[in-house]
């Protein structure tokens, strides 16, 4: 019995040991913590086209992820030029783009990062499509699909527009770099002015007050950065949150001396 | 407040039974503190008879201490002027801490006068032995169970106080063997809201809880082993003067200890233990009225440690003491609101954060001769303050984006003393002292600590320095057979006193706030005073003590410092006859003109007010029923002190009946 046991006893020891050992060799997996969107195949590139995100896509700035791979061997293409064509489908015919961020042609982690802002839910309103066209840097060839994507509606719209005086239409948004918590936060604000429906700049001159406060209690956080332009519209700063709970970040636009606009996002700090 | 009138006798023979060689005492009006360990029968015997009267009670009338009050139930002791973490508060050497952020429980509310045997209260950087200091040490000792003859003693009681509709049990009992003894106490208090003078019902004063203890010892020889646990329930316990109430208070306090006696070792008396004690705290609003926000207010506290201490056989004319301790204090106090319509907020008030501290004590007491002798004693802390990383930290970031995880810190604390027998009649002592203390876990990492007395959110700094007190205490004492006579005057200079400045660019937290104060080192201040105290035997029959104190404090500036007590003075006169006696009290506290308006401080008019107390003793088949009875407020006179919070009036006439059966 004793023996038995402790034969027992070994083997499990073996098992655990070799268990943690495979454990040790499971591949990188570029995708953790991301959902996927869609995949389909740019006919023409010969690829395999995936679609991830950080989180449901929604009517504002969201981070996606595009994974290639070739479509007849399997293997990971990370050397591409993809280019993102989303187009909403709106019920009265009226058809527009929205900005878009267009990843770089070398792939980080395997992966192809780049931004889409959606300025409307889909729904009653229209349909959101999204045209991606790939060039596959490999076999230098190129070729397109296209996914029907759902855009949901967030509790806090997270993107806002506006008309400027000289008649431009502005797109704000905002991103947290990392997952929203108590503590200091890195916070992108990010600017385009539309210039068609299908066209859309960065703005680069703007300058913001960032006021961060608890609409429920009529309190503020102290020690906030304010946003400034780094680089394609990305407006950095660092906010701080006290507790958790409804947040609201009241930015302050200007552009020189001139005052542009007042406006606000209201986020969950869980 | 309550004087137990049986015992007062005790007091006085104690008193006239000193010696030139016994250390510095201290006289209350009716206790006698002493700054070492003395088996007081005198203690013991008082505070066993003090039936209806709390802790804080017997606290209030030591010399020197002062209570903070903020209701009925939780006040804090405070030594001259100084309280919080300017002050030891020990309970049997052990260190505790309170689990409220707004300090509702000192952790003296969690010991009964069933559990205490005496309280030793050290005034200035002398009371060191328990933790290096600038304000003293309060140490409440609790009461052992003891070796008897009698198998089983013990005694049972029921007290009543009309102000409050207040119902006090309780039980104790000791059961002793040949070589073990145990034993076996419960005590139970209900309060209602309470009555001020003049007739008006202070609403949210009520309190109910029940304290438990047992204890086991175990005699071998020289060596004895001892086992103790506390746990301590107060529940719906209102605090008027506070924007919250506690839903729930509960203490665990537990201890293994050893002890060994003899005269000839190296070591004479040794005396070690281990223990552990915990505090949970719950704040509630949900009794309250017109809450614009309800809120939950937890906050844990838990403390381990143990420590080793004696003395060794005298050398020459040199006694040398020891004591070396550690302990580990783990806080945590977290508030969450509801706001109508929108997400919950949490944040920790307390973040997750801790304190270790070693320290080593030493003691010489040198007798030049029968009429000079030189106390020499000193004390070294380490101490490493933990912020666990995470919430906490993060939060903290906000304000101090470089918040370290640890911080180590040394304290120490050095005390001479000289004491000189002038004549036969005269005793002088002269103390001199340098004492540091460490930044409370409150002071270096609270986080909106709504402070209802200024209305003001708190904030913790995480870079403060030890404060220090360099001071200085002159007693000149007299002795006769009919009188003594003890006065006392002390200079605190205290550098780097931890005090708070407003932020007027920080936004409030608290709905209404007034505003942000965040904790910092001030350059100095400065708190001088002194107390008097005169004893007489009138005639066999007729006693009369009288005794005052006084405190006065302000800043670099000049500014007044805020909670200065006022000029207090405590008279009685007691005339008892066989088993019969009865006393007259009078309180008499001045007006205190020197306030703090930036702590939201107003000046406090005087007062005076009368007691009367009476006991009878009923001896039956060795056995004694014990009838007190007594007015307290004589005059329903509405008052209050200047340390109550809120100017809230104390409670009027208060009739008390206690009935004790000992056995």
């Amino acid at each position: 019995m004793k023996t038995l046991f402790s034969k027992y006893t070994f083997l499990l020891i073996l098992a655990a040991t070799a268990f943690s050992c495979s454990d040790n060799e499971v591949p990188f997996d570029p995708t953790v913590d991301l959902i996927k969107i869609d995949e389909g195949f740019a006919i023409g590139a010969a690829t395999k086209v995936e679609v991830w995100a950080s989180q449901d896509l929604m009517a504002g700035y969201n981070n996606i992820f595009i994974a290639l791979y070739d479509s007849v061997g399997g293997s990971r293409i990370t050397k591409a030029k993809i280019d993102f064509y989303p187009e909403m489908s709106m019920m009265g015919g009226v058809q527009h783009g929205c900005p878009v961020e267009e990843p770089a042609e070398e792939a980080v982690n395997q992966l192809f990062p780049g931004a889409i802002t959606f300025t409307m839910p889909s729904g009653d309103m229209g349909s959101w499509k999204l045209k991606i066209e790939v060039q596959n840097q490999v076999n230098n060839k190129k070729g397109s699909t296209t996914f029907s994507i759902s855009i949901a509606n967030p509790t806090a719209a997270c993107v806002k527009s506006f008309v400027t005086a000289a008649n431009e239409k502005i797109f704000v948004t905002y991103n947290f770099p990392k997952k929203m918590k108590v503590g200091i936060n890195d916070l992108d604000v990010i600017v385009y002015r539309m210039i068609n429906m299908y066209e859309f700049a960065y703005e680069e001159n703007y300058s913001f007050v960032l006021t961060p406060e608890m609409p429920s209690m009529g309190h503020g956080s102290p020690n906030n950065v304010n946003p400034t332009h780094a680089s394609k519209g990305h407006y950095k700063g660092k906010v701080n949150f006290t507790m958790t709970g409804d947040w609201r970040l009241n930015l302050n636009i200007s552009e020189g001396e001139a005052v542009v606009k007042d406006l606000y996002f209201d986020v969950e700090v869980e | 407040m309550r004087l137990i009138c049986s015992l007062l006798v005790f007091v006085v023979v104690g008193v006239r039974a000193q010696s030139v060689d016994t250390l510095r005492t201290l006289y209350l009006s009716e206790v006698v503190v002493n700054s070492t360990i003395q088996e007081g029968d005198t203690l013991q015997n008082f505070f066993r008879a003090n039936k209806s009267a709390t802790t804080e009670d017997i606290l209030s009338r030591l010399q020197g201490v002062y209570l903070i009050r903020r209701g009925n139930y939780g006040q804090e002791p405070m030594l001259r002027g100084m309280t919080g973490g300017q002050i030891n508060l020990t309970i049997d050497g052990m260190k505790m801490f309170g689990a409220c952020t707004d300090k509702m429980d000192p952790v003296s509310i969690y010991i009964e006068p069933q559990n205490l045997k005496s309280i030793q209260a050290v005034l200035g950087s002398d009371g060191s032995r328990l933790g290096t200091t600038v304000g003293g040490s309060v140490d409440m000792q609790l009461a052992q169970p003891f070796l008897s003859s009698q198998p089983v003693t013990g005694r049972v009681g029921v007290g009543y106080q009309s102000a409050w509709n207040g119902f006090n049990t309780y039980a104790n009992v000791n059961y002793s063997q040949h070589k073990s003894a145990y034993n076996l106490s419960l005590n139970y208090r209900k309060a209602d809201d309470y009555r001020a003078g003049g007739g008006e019902v202070i609403p949210y004063s009520q309190y109910e809880k029940m304290n438990l203890s047992a204890g086991g010892k175990w005699s071998m020889g020289k060596d004895t082993l001892l086992a103790s646990a506390l746990v301590d329930d107060g529940w719906n316990i209102g605090f008027p003067a506070l924007p919250m109430d506690v839903g729930s208070a509960k203490a665990r306090i537990y201890s293994l200890g050893y002890n060994r006696y003899r005269a000839h070792e190296t070591v004479q008396n040794l005396n070690a233990k281990i223990y552990y004690n915990s505090v949970f705290h719950s704040m509630d609003d949900t009794q309250r009225e017109n809450v614009e926000m309800h809120m939950d207010m937890p906050g844990t506290s838990t403390t381990g440690g143990g420590f080793v201490e004696g003395n060794f056989h005298p050398a020459g004319k040199h006694t040398l003491s020891f004591r070396t301790d550690y302990y580990h204090n783990q806080v945590l106090a977290e508030m969450t609101m509801y706001p109508e319509g929108a997400s919950s907020m949490y944040m920790q008030t307390w973040p997750a954060s801790g304190r270790s501290v070693t320290g080593i004590y030493l003691n010489d007491v040198y007798k030049i001769n029968r009429s000079t002798q030189v106390t020499v004693n000193g004390r070294i802390d380490w101490a490493v303050t933990t912020l666990q990383e995470g919430f906490g930290m993060d939060q903290l970031q906000v304000f101090y984006p470089n918040v370290q995880s640890a911080y180590q810190q040394i304290t120490s604390t050095v005390n001479g003393k000289v004491k000189q027998l002038i004549r036969s009649n005269w005793i002088a002592e002269v103390h001199v002292g340098y004492g540091e203390r460490l930044p409370t876990l409150s002071e270096n990492f609270g986080f909106y600590l709504f402070n209802r007395y200024d209305g003001f959110d708190y904030i913790g700094q995480p870079d403060l320095v030890p404060e220090k007190n360099w001071s200085t205490d002159l007693t000149l004492s007299y002795f006769s057979d009919q009188v003594q006579l003890t006065a006392t005057g002390f200079y605190n200079y205290l550098p780097d006193y931890i005090f708070s400045r407003i932020h007027p660019e920080l936004s409030v937290m608290t709905p209404g706030a007034n505003g942000v104060k965040i904790y910092e080192n001030i350059p100095s201040a400065t708190l001088v005073g002194g107390e008097a105290s005169v004893l007489a035997n009138f005639s066999k029959n007729l006693q009369f003590i009288t005794a005052l104190k006084y405190t006065h404090g302000q800043d670099f500036e000049g500014t007044p410092l805020p909670l200065i007590p006022p000029l207090t003075s405590n008279t009685t006169l007691r005339y008892s006859i066989k088993n019969f006696n009865i006393q007259l009290e009078n309180e008499i506290a001045s007006s205190q003109q020197n306030v703090s308006p930036s702590y939201g401080e107003d000046e406090t008019v005087g007062y005076s007010i009368f007691n009367l107390r009476s006991g009878y003793k009923i001896n039956w088949n060795r056995k004694q029923l014990y009838v007190n009875a007594g007015i307290e407020n004589m005059f329903d006179k509405n008052y209050h002190n200047h340390l109550d919070w809120g100017n809230l009036p104390r409670p009027g006439r208060n009739i008390n009946v206690t009935i004790e059966f000992v056995f």
